[in-house]
């Protein structure tokens, strides 16, 4: 149907329905992409290509929950060469059961690992705070680790007004 | 060149409970990729573990990133259950081990 309306003089009628069929063409496929969209893993990893295979070698064929982990950061900082983070896992720390680490990476820094924290049943609590270093702009990602290889995600948008890693 | 780390705990600990451990250590955590004023890059140099051990046992550990900011500051939680020794340990990219000990008194 697109293809009989290509060989028409440019006129006004066949100009309007050529970009009609161009925008029911495009609709359509853009449903087409939704579907695929909505079928694909909920938490894929987006940032940079140093993130992305980070990400997928923490994780691998998982698929990470989004619950448990509460990641604390400004949403705005001024200065990313010291961003303060806070992040705690709500979950028991007992033996066998309890959050073996942490992982706290950055999406869009040069290296996208941050810190890994590694707890203990004697940790008591799986919490830390400290500070990171923040390029740009960027999502933060904390990705835990539970005893049984049950993985849980955070994530926190922060919006950097000074980047501090480049300098 | 290594400087006294500065630890900060509770002034009392009773048996069994989670503590708070707020650590601070000086250093530069260098990245590696600046430059100094001949424009000769700096050599990555950072700390890349952090170990608590409570009486020589590993109760908590970190591994840190260049993306860990400068004199790096950490807070982390350990149950004490009887009095020990808490010994905290700072390892950066030249081998230098920054080390410090505190006891911890605990009250019935």
């Amino acid at each position: 149907m697109l293809m009989t309306k290509t060989n028409d003089k440019p006129g006004s009628v066949g100009r309007s329905l050529d970009r009609r069929d161009f925008m029911i063409t495009a609709a359509s496929l853009g449903v087409g992409l939704t579907v695929a969209g909505a079928l694909a893993p909920v938490l894929e990893a987006r940032g940079s290509d140093d993130f992305k295979s980070t990400f997928d070698a923490l994780v691998g064929n998982a698929s990470p929950t989004e619950e448990k982990i509460k990641l604390e950061i400004d949403a705005y900082v001024e200065n990313g060469n010291m961003v303060f983070y806070r992040l705690n896992v709500d979950h028991p720390m007992q033996e066998g059961d309890y959050v073996k680490q942490v992982h706290l990476l950055s999406t869009e820094n040069p290296f996208a690992h941050v810190a890994t924290f590694q707890f203990t049943p004697q940790s008591g609590r799986a919490a830390v705070a400290g500070r990171m270093r923040l390029a740009k702009t960027q999502e933060v990602v904390a990705l835990a680790e539970l005893s049984g290889d049950r993985l849980y995600i955070a994530k926190r948008f922060v919006k950097v007004a000074i980047g501090g890693c480049e300098t | 060149m290594a400087a006294t780390p500065r630890v900060k705990l509770p002034e009392t600990i009773k048996a069994g409970e989670t503590i708070e451990v707020r650590a601070l250590v000086r250093h530069p955590m260098e990245r590696g990729h600046r430059k100094d004023a001949q424009g000769r890059t700096i050599q990555r140099n950072i700390i890349h573990t952090f170990t608590a051990e409570l009486d020589g046992h590993q109760v908590f550990r970190a591994k840190f990133g260049t993306g860990v900011a400068a004199n790096p500051f950490l807070s982390f939680y350990v149950t004490v259950a009887k009095p020990g020794t808490l010994a905290l340990t700072w390892v950066d990219d030249n081998g230098v081990a920054i080390q410090t000990e505190r006891a911890l008194d605990v009250v019935a």
